[in-house]
């Protein structure tokens, strides 16, 4: 199976031209010709909101729509989108404030930012200009991850387009309105995806979370007021301020309002970014026709994970819980960044668990104890755990390690790296205790590896 | 690496000069220099190959830091190149998407081809170099590999035999990237500049007008 293509520039597509049978928004350009391209997006509507504002709306307006509308960050906290922004100083403030925008979308099994910078990257400037005058901030820097250099390649492009026709720059649209976009391309780090890592990292620092408080809104980027965003985040609010939060909150549920960008990966038949509606369960994502398609192969399902890998994975039971924040959350989970990676019976729950807490330890920044030691034993665990040479009590000490590494250290990395464990434990605990029984024999007596070595572990999960 | 070595004499500027002067440009953008670092890293590994040091103190002495904050920031970050780097240089991830469909058997082919099995550590032989890497964000159209920048997706062991073929080949292979952007092993990375006189404000006028 392979996507199907976009005649216009031949980037890959991963989403179908299935007519889903609910409203969408987001991504109703991006399946156009050219839609990367300024002429061609403002042909199909670009920028017609921000002109509107401009003229017509106070900056208090804007930030009041997207409050009203109950839009929730999308980037995996899930904070109210339209609160934070009312958490930067007054106006009187002579302080400069700054936009930062995170584009470092790193979480494994996440790819819905990709498409939209590639494909619409005009509404990104939209939704970035918009914030920016809801803030009243006179500065945008985006800061995308190093590995996405097409996307960046493209945005650029968008943002010297969008600099010509005087969208961006002094004076926008005879507005008086003066703001700067401008474009950091990182160089591979998960950390960087932090709101405050990202922030030294555009700072042209090592990306070092710092600790909190202060906040971003008192002390961001070089020390002024600064709000961090996601780019999905930021392509709702063009569709808020032009629609009203009415119509933003007739899609989703009460408490998770609109749509979000769902990319499902692993053992599906049809996978791909769709567009869905918050509160769809989890089942019809999986199974759904128009999504996931069913499990590869006709298989039975073992375990997903509903929103990128810090999320947990969570058993067939579950299947009917609807993609909502506080659903998820009630489970032990998160809908994270919506992002559901899929197993079937013939993943092995151990190694897929050692290959995600691997990551955290490649991805640790190393600042914080619990976190960087932590991480590197709990990998070690489980790979002896995987290769048959477990021990009596390798179950309490993963429980015991994730608890210390909760809740103590600057950034939530560690938080993330402890969280499937406890839930592959809690849900699949007789596969750990399975894998422990048969290596019984093999116990204390088998020095363990070294910390961080993976080679010779890298057996297929499937 | 040591004081003495960091003290290096840097004899001429490593980039042409039209680029530094962009790039004394694209200073003026931000409230300080070093706010430039991680894409003049970038642009400095394109052009010399790799980081070397009399880059990297090049790179400190231009934003204004000291050597060993540059050496901590290209450390910090993978994807810049303190070791010579290879003509085709390929990262396959092995996180858990691509896992899950099939990257060892993209490793094999990889194997089979270059005669290198990829680990966590880079890997070179010939014209080639390779290692795996975590989630570059390709994980609906897994597993995939990225060679010098541009991606490969929803790969069969089939379709990577024929990517690598097609480059040692000095073909084009049919890549998600669109061989159009100047993504291209020769050349160095390019970002378009910005039209300066539509910014809307540049640091350094403010700081001249403060100053006055």
């Amino acid at each position: 199976m392979s996507p199907a293509k976009k005649a216009s520039n031949n980037y890959s597509w991963p989403t179908r031209d299935k007519q889903p049978g609910h409203e969408t928004y987001l991504f109703n350009r991006v399946a156009e010709k050219d839609s990367h391209l300024l002429d061609a997006a403002r042909k199909l509507g670009a920028y017609r909101v921000l002109e509107e504002s401009l003229e017509k709306r106070k900056p208090e307006e804007v930030t009041g729509l997207v409050k009203d509308s109950g839009l929730r960050g999308r980037g995996g906290a899930g904070f109210p989108c339209g609160f934070k922004w009312t958490f930067m100083p007054k106006p009187e403030d002579p302080r400069p404030r700054y936009l930062a925008v995170n584009a470092d979308e790193s979480e494994p099994g996440t790819c819905k930012d990709r498409v939209l910078i590639r494909e619409d990257p005009h509404l990104l400037i939209e939704g970035i200009l918009l914030a920016c005058y809801a803030m009243q901030c006179r500065g945008a820097y985006i800061f995308i991850r190093g590995e996405y250099k097409n996307e960046a390649m493209v945005l650029q492009k968008a943002l010297q387009d969008a600099y010509e026709a005087g969208l961006i720059g002094k004076d926008i649209l005879g507005s008086g309105f003066d703001c700067d976009v401008q474009l950091t391309r990182g160089a591979g780090a998960y950390i960087c995806g932090e709101e405050t890592a990202l922030m030294e990292a555009i700072e042209g620092k090592r990306g070092h979370p710092r600790p909190k408080p202060p906040f971003p809104a008192g002390f961001g980027l070089w020390g002024q007021p600064t709000t961090v965003n996601n780019i999905e985040t930021l392509c709702n609010v063009p569709f808020i301020v032009d629609k009203g939060p009415d119509w933003f909150k007739s899609m989703g549920t009460e408490k998770s309002a609109g749509n979000v960008l769902a990319g499902i990966s692993g053992h599906v038949k049809t996978p791909g970014v769709f567009e869905v509606p918050l509160g769809i369960t989890m089942r019809e994502l999986i199974y759904g026709e128009a999504y996931g398609g069913g499990i590869l192969d006709d298989k039975e399902l073992l375990a997903y994970l509903p929103g990128g890998s810090s999320s947990g994975f969570l058993p067939a039971d579950t299947l009917d819980t609807p993609l909502t924040h506080d659903d998820l959350k009630d489970q032990g989970s998160m809908l994270g960044t919506a992002s559901v990676i899929v197993l079937n019976e013939t993943a092995d729950i151990i190694q897929a668990t050692r290959i995600i807490t691997e990551f955290y330890m490649d991805e640790s920044c190393g600042q914080c104890s619990q976190c960087r030691e932590g991480t590197s034993w709990l990998s070690e665990i489980l790979l002896r755990l995987e290769q048959g040479r477990g021990r009596a009590d390798d179950i309490d000490t993963m429980l015991d390690l994730c608890v210390q590494m909760k809740g103590k250290t600057i950034c939530v990395l560690s938080d993330a790296a402890a969280w499937p464990i406890e839930l592959a434990i809690k849900h699949f605990r007789p596969a750990f205790e399975k894998a422990i029984a048969s290596s019984a024999t093999a116990v204390s007596s088998t020095a363990s590896p070294a910390v961080g070595s993976t080679e010779g572990s890298e057996e297929a999960v499937r | 690496m040591s004081d003495k070595s960091m003290n290096t004499p840097v004899s001429k500027d490593p980039l042409p000069r039209e680029r530094v002067e962009w790039w004394e440009e694209r200073c003026t953008h931000y409230p300080e220099r070093r706010a430039v670092l991680l894409p003049l890293l970038h642009d400095l590994q394109e052009h010399v190959g790799q980081l070397t040091k009399e880059a990297m103190v090049w790179a400190a002495r231009f934003v204004g830091i000291t050597p060993v904050e540059v050496y901590g920031v290209a450390t910090f970050y993978w994807m810049y190149d303190l070791e010579e780097r290879a003509k085709f240089r390929v990262a396959v991830c092995h996180n858990i998407s691509c896992a899950l469909r099939g990257k060892d058997r993209i490793l094999e082919v990889i194997e089979e081809e270059t005669g290198l099995k990829g680990g966590h550590h880079i890997q070179s032989k010939g014209d080639w170099s390779v290692r795996t890497v975590e989630c570059m964000g390709a994980c609906s159209t897994a597993p995939m590999m990225e060679i010098n920048g541009r991606y490969y997706e929803d790969l069969s062991p089939e379709k990577a035999r024929q990517v690598l073929q097609d480059l040692a080949a000095g073909k084009e292979p049919d890549s998600t990237t669109p061989w159009d952007t100047e993504i291209r092993p020769t050349t160095p990375e390019t970002l378009p500049a910005l039209p300066g006189d539509r910014l809307a404000w540049s640091y350094k006028e403010e700081q001249e007008a403060e100053r006055s």
